[in-house]
Order: structure tokens, then C-alpha cells, then sequence
């Protein structure tokens, strides 16, 4: 995969996993709280991905 | 949620047979998951190996670098540090002359990046097997 988008969505994706199965004991919880953490990962960087595009890329 | 104020011996688990912290540490570091299955978290072993050991090999994959622990350039060294602390992969990796790394890969920076996280992210997990092993985390 060389796809940008790919790699960081497939590293949000590992990256959310880890710390939400840590921090919950409940499966239920733990699916909640790593949904939330992909989500906050992958919008933050595809914002400052916008932003540094608009600041710098054109 | 316990609160802050509140002893850690009220609330501590008693751990039984299980093994002390030092083992749980040794074999959560060399084995991704290990320490939480030998303290009988058997689901977050499992999810805990998958992850990381997945990790590592889509680091491998993308063309990331197995480096070698010198301080010379220091971030090499803290990034071969962290990748240390991945365990019996990044020994595999070294034995099976792995992660030459492709620097003119489009993905090589990813793939460095899969690697060096792995093995922060093992080094958490390690805590946290110490942590449940030393009663202070329901086991």
C-alpha cells in the first residue's frame, strides 16, 4: 500500500487498538474508547493536513 | 474509576499463584502479550500479539530499517532502542537479516515509523502487564 491515506488510517488503526484494549477492561468499552481514539487521530491529521497544504502548499 | 485519594492497597487485586512482576516484565518484553497471558488476560494477550507483532511485520514490509544500537547519531540510536523493545521479532529480524530498508521505497519512512512505534507501544504494554502483576490493575 502507498496510498497516504492508507497507511495512516491502517496506523490510527493499530495505534487505537493497543491503547484501548490497555485502558478498558470491557470489551464494550474498550471497542467505544478505540473508536474514539481512531476517530481524534484521523481527523486531527487529516485537518493539519489541510491546513498545512493551505499554509504551504500552494 | 478509582479516586486519586484513594489507597492503592484498597484496591488492589490479589494476584494469587501468578508470577511476579520481574518475570511478567521479562516475558512481556520478549513476547508481545506474554506478560498480560501469564497474569490471565488471555483476550489482551491475544490482541496485544496480533497488533504489534502485525505492526512490525508491516514495518518490515514497507521497507523500514532494523537499525543497529550506535549513538553516533543519536536518534538512530533511540530509534534502535525502540525497536529493542518489540522482543523476539526484532531478534527473529536480526537472525533472518531483515530490515536492510529500502531508502528509495515511497514507503520507508512508514515503514520506520511501524517499527520504532511497535516497540514503544510493547514498552506501554509492558508496563501495564507490571502493573496488573503487581496487583495494582484487576487482573
Amino acid at each position: 500500500m502507498t496510498s497516504h491515506l492508507g497507511m495512516m488510517v491502517l496506523f490510527a488503526a493499530c495505534v487505537s487498538t493497543v491503547f484501548a484494549t490497555m485502558m478498558r477492561d470491557e470489551p464494550r468499552t474498550a471497542v467505544r474508547l478505540g473508536a474514539r481514539i481512531f476517530g481524534g487521530l484521523v481527523v486531527t491529521a487529516y485537518g493539519l493536513g489541510w491546513i498545512m497544504y493551505f499554509a504551504f502548499g500552494r | 474509576m478509582r479516586a486519586t485519594n484513594e489507597p492503592v492497597a484498597a484496591t488492589a487485586v490479589a494476584t494469587g499463584s501468578r508470577p511476579g512482576v520481574g518475570v511478567t516484565a521479562v516475558v512481556a518484553w520478549l513476547l508481545p502479550g506474554g506478560g498480560h497471558a501469564l497474569q490471565g488476560q488471555l483476550g489482551k494477550a491475544a490482541v496485544f500479539f496480533a497488533v504489534l507483532v502485525g505492526m512490525f511485520i508491516i514495518g518490515l514490509a514497507c521497507g523500514g530499517r532494523l537499525f543497529a544500537v550506535q549513538f553516533s547519531d543519536i536518534l538512530v540510536g533511540l530509534a534502535a532502542i525502540s525497536e529493542w523493545m518489540v522482543g523476539v521479532p526484532r531478534l527473529l529480524g536480526l537472525m533472518g537479516g531483515l530490515g536492510a530498508g529500502n531508502v528509495v521505497a515511497a514507503t520507508y519512512e512508514y515503514g520506520n515509523t511501524f517499527l520504532i512505534v511497535a516497540g514503544l507501544l510493547n514498552a506501554l504494554v509492558v508496563l501495564d502487564a507490571c502493573d496488573v502483576a503487581a496487583g495494582r490493575k484487576r487482573a
